[in-house]
This record gives C-alpha cells, structure tokens and sequence, in this order.
C-alpha cells in the first residue's frame, strides 16, 4: 500500500463493474493494460475480464488484475522519498439473473498486496421501465479493508476501513438521439481513513477524523446526430462530504476555519467533462474529452508542503486531526484526453487473425494536469474485447 | 394557502407525468438504433474503472463511476 502515489489500483470498482453488467451482455473476453505515469509514480495494469451468459436466464462475470506500482513513497512526510515496487492480486466472481425486465446480481472481491488485503461483497438491481425506455439502477456493496506497514513495522500493526457504499440512478432515452441520466451515490467510511505510509511535520503519521459521510449527484446527457455520425456528452458532478463529529469533537473546537462549524470534512466539489464522438468510416471512432475537476478544502486539513506555498507547521499544537494528504486541500485538475476505437474487419479473411476481426480495438492517452507536489501525469490505456 | 395550491400543481403535473407514462414511451423500441452507438452509452466500463480509482487516489471526491473506489492502497 504506499503512500500517497498509488493512483491506478483498484478496489470496489471491479465488484460493482461486474455487477452491473447488463442483462442481455454478450459472451466476451477483455483484456486491457493500463499504464499511469507521474515523477514519481508508475503503474503499468494488466487486466482480463470474462463475462457469459448462461441457461435460465443466469450469467456470469470473473476477473483478474494484477498492480505493478512503482513510486517513490513519502515514509517520512514530505522530507525523504524512497522507491518501492509493489504487486497486488485482485479476483472477482459475479453472478447475475435476469426475470423479465429485471436483474439481480451479486458479487465478491478479493484483494490483495503486502500491507492491504480488502474483501467485499455487493449487490445491483437494475429494472428496464417505461417499455424499456428508461432503466432504473440500484447497487450497494459492503468493504473491510486490512492496512499495515508490512515489513517497516515490526509490530505489525493493523488498522482497519469499512466502507458501505449505495447508489441509485435513473437513465431515460428522451427521443431516438437524446439521453439522459441523474445518479446519486453515497459512501460511508469508518476506520483509518489516512495512509500508513504519510507522515506530518511534528506530528508523525497523519490523523485524519476516522469517519467520513461522502455523496455525489452526477447528471449526465448525451446527443447524437445521425447524418454526420457525431455525438456529444456532457457529464458533471456535485460532490460533497459531511460529518458533524461526535461531542468530543465538537467540544474540542480546533478545526482550522472552525466559522464552518465543527465538520472535519466540509467541502464540495464540481467536475465536468465534455465528449466529442466522431465516426471515421466504418471501424473506425474518435472520442476526444476535456475534464475538469475542482475542489474546496477540507476544514481541518493545511498544506505543510513548504515547496508548494504551505507551511510545515501550519497545524496547531493540539491539532485535533492532521494529514498531509494534499488532496484534501483545495486544487483543480484539468485532463484532456483522445481515444480510438477500432474494428478490424480487415482481417476477417485473413488466416488466423479472421478470429480477432470483430472484436474492438481501443487505445487512449491523456494528461493529467496537476497542481499538487505530485505533478503531471500522462495515462495510456489500450484495449480488446472479443464477443464470442 | 400557497403551499397548498404548489402541492396541488406539483400532483397535477405528477398525474400528467404517470399518465404519459402509462401511454406511451418517448422513443419505442424500433426508434433506438442510435441510442445503441458509442456515443449514447454512459458506462465506461473497464476504462471508466480504472480512471475513477486514478481520480480518487489523486482528488478528494467520488462518485460518477458507479463505484466505491478504494479498495488498495491507494489513499
């Protein structure tokens, strides 16, 4: 589990992708590879997913991946890096079934690496409405995470995260090139909410409130225009966190901007990203996106990074909460990014490549403009799906 | 009395909205060969997988992904 730079891994995610595989999904095989580069941290991902429809309505989803993360992580809060390669495991199984116009699926997650091991286990139902115009989603899942300091601690201490995590959306075609979603998604998180590895100036390993309260609306809508083969999304997000702290808490009062009251957590934040698909032929597809992210701080948090305009002993002596975890912080991210997708029907005569002709091809880049010690990034991502 | 008049606005157009509803969809299932491009569908899939755990290891929101992120030892 390393610091502060492990951007690509992968948790919860791959349960509820699984689980929200539609009901009428074609037997395919995935496999794709991730690669995520920043000054100091590299994640390359293979990964392969499997889905299958089966007699009587049921069907079935496995997956794997496997994390090579490489960075430089902050053991001693912003003063010292040192590198570290780390591999982590992670497996799925889901199962869905389908009666009528509904879908039930359940699913499990394992994961694993040498300081974090997660397990959870989910549930989606999704239901088509309406003659099946509109499809009404509901999806919950249940984490227990295991974190450590591996082999830095001798002690072994363990600390321990549950995460509950519900979300209920609504998807409604409105004409035959029009359509809309809304979504709300709610995260509840007990347990050590920092990470093991990051320390603060005069403080130690950092402390931030051990719960946390996180919701996000996200409407989205996209338009499609047939005669030029054009189609454009725009999706958006309000974020917000909340937590009013128990009585103790409150009592203690020494929240850095206490005139937003005693809520460790307060902030929001807004994310918009636009698409731009366009058809180049017959196999051929180019979407090209620009999002934008942006964010309040949190109450308690200050930036002690002294390179970065903070100061390194910005928390008071008897800080009740402390981190050094810059996301936290207020910051805007900015991430252009162009894709193709690529039907290569050219091969379907072609010996042994004529099996590979109707899958779909996909490779996109994108950078990732940072404001945070972090700096820049550049993410590639390629692809192949085959159904079968 | 203003209230009670916006209620009874807001059930009217609820009833207008059910009884739509209970006609006919807006788009039928012969109008939708567009809604099955690319460029109609939400859902990311693996890649959107990966890009919400990049985001939630290097922003302070979530959510949009239809996942929970975390996880691993991304925090």
């Amino acid at each position: 589990m390393r610091a502060a730079a492990r951007p690509g891994t992968i948790g919860v995610a791959a349960l509820l992708f699984l689980l929200a595989q539609p009901a009428w999904a074609e037997d395919r095989v995935s496999v794709r590879g991730m690669y995520y580069r920043e000054a100091s941290t590299r994640v390359v991902q293979p990964l392969a997913v499997i889905t299958k429809d089966l007699p009587a309505g049921f069907d079935i989803g496995v997956h794997y991946a496997l994390d090579a993360i490489t960075s430089a992580s902050e053991a001693q809060g912003n003063e010292t890096d040192y590198i570290r390669t780390e591999l982590r495991h992670e497996a799925s199984l889901a199962v869905g079934k389908r009666f009528d116009r509904t879908r039930v699926a359940v699913a499990v997650r394992e994961s694993r690496e040498p300081d974090y091991q997660s397990h959870s286990g989910g549930v989606s139902v999704t239901r088509g409405v309406w003659d099946n115009s509109g499809v009404v989603g509901l999806n919950g899942s249940v984490a227990r995470d295991t974190l450590s300091r591996g082999a830095l601690d001798m002690a072994n201490q363990k600390f321990h995260l549950t995460i509950l995590f519900a979300g209920v959306s609504y998807d409604q075609a409105l004409t035959p090139t029009l359509r809309a979603q809304l979504g709300y998604e709610f995260m509840y998180q007990d347990g050590f909410l920092g990470n093991v590895y990051r320390n603060v100036p005069n403080f130690g390993l950092e402390k931030p409130p051990d719960t946390r309260f996180r919701h996000a609306l996200t409407p989205r809508v996209a338009r499609y225009f047939p005669t030029v083969g054009l189609g454009l999304q725009l999706h958006y997000r309000f974020y917000f966190d909340h937590w009013t702290g128990d009585a103790i808490e409150r009592a203690a009062g020494q929240f850095v901007r206490p005139e937003y009251g005693a809520d460790p957590w307060f902030g929001f934040a807004h994310t918009v990203e636009g698409r731009i698909f366009k058809e180049l032929g017959r196999d051929v597809e180019v979407r090209l996106s620009y999002r934008y992210h942006t964010q309040t701080s949190t109450d308690f948090y200050c930036n002690t990074y002294g390179n970065l305009g903070g100061d390194p002993g910005c928390y008071p002596q008897f800080s009740l909460y402390y981190s050094a975890d810059e996301k936290l912080g207020g910051l805007d991210t900015h991430m252009p990014e162009v894709k193709v997708y690529w039907t290569p029907r050219i091969f379907a005569n072609v010996p042994v490549l004529r099996h590979f002709a109707h899958g779909t091809v996909e490779l996109s880049y994108a950078y990732l403009f940072q404001q945070t010690h972090y700096g820049d990034a550049h993410f590639l991502q390629s692809g192949y799906t085959l159904p079968f | 009395m203003r209230i009670s008049r916006s209620l009874t606005l807001a059930l009217l157009l609820a009833v207008g909205a059910g009884a739509g509803c209970a006609t006919q969809p807006p788009v039928r299932a012969w109008q939708r060969e567009h809604l099955a491009k690319r460029a109609m569908q939400f859902d990311d899939g693996l890649e959107g997988r990966f890009r919400s755990h990049l985001f939630y290891a290097r922003e302070g929101a979530f959510g949009g992904y239809g996942d929970a992120g975390g996880g691993c030892g991304c925090n």
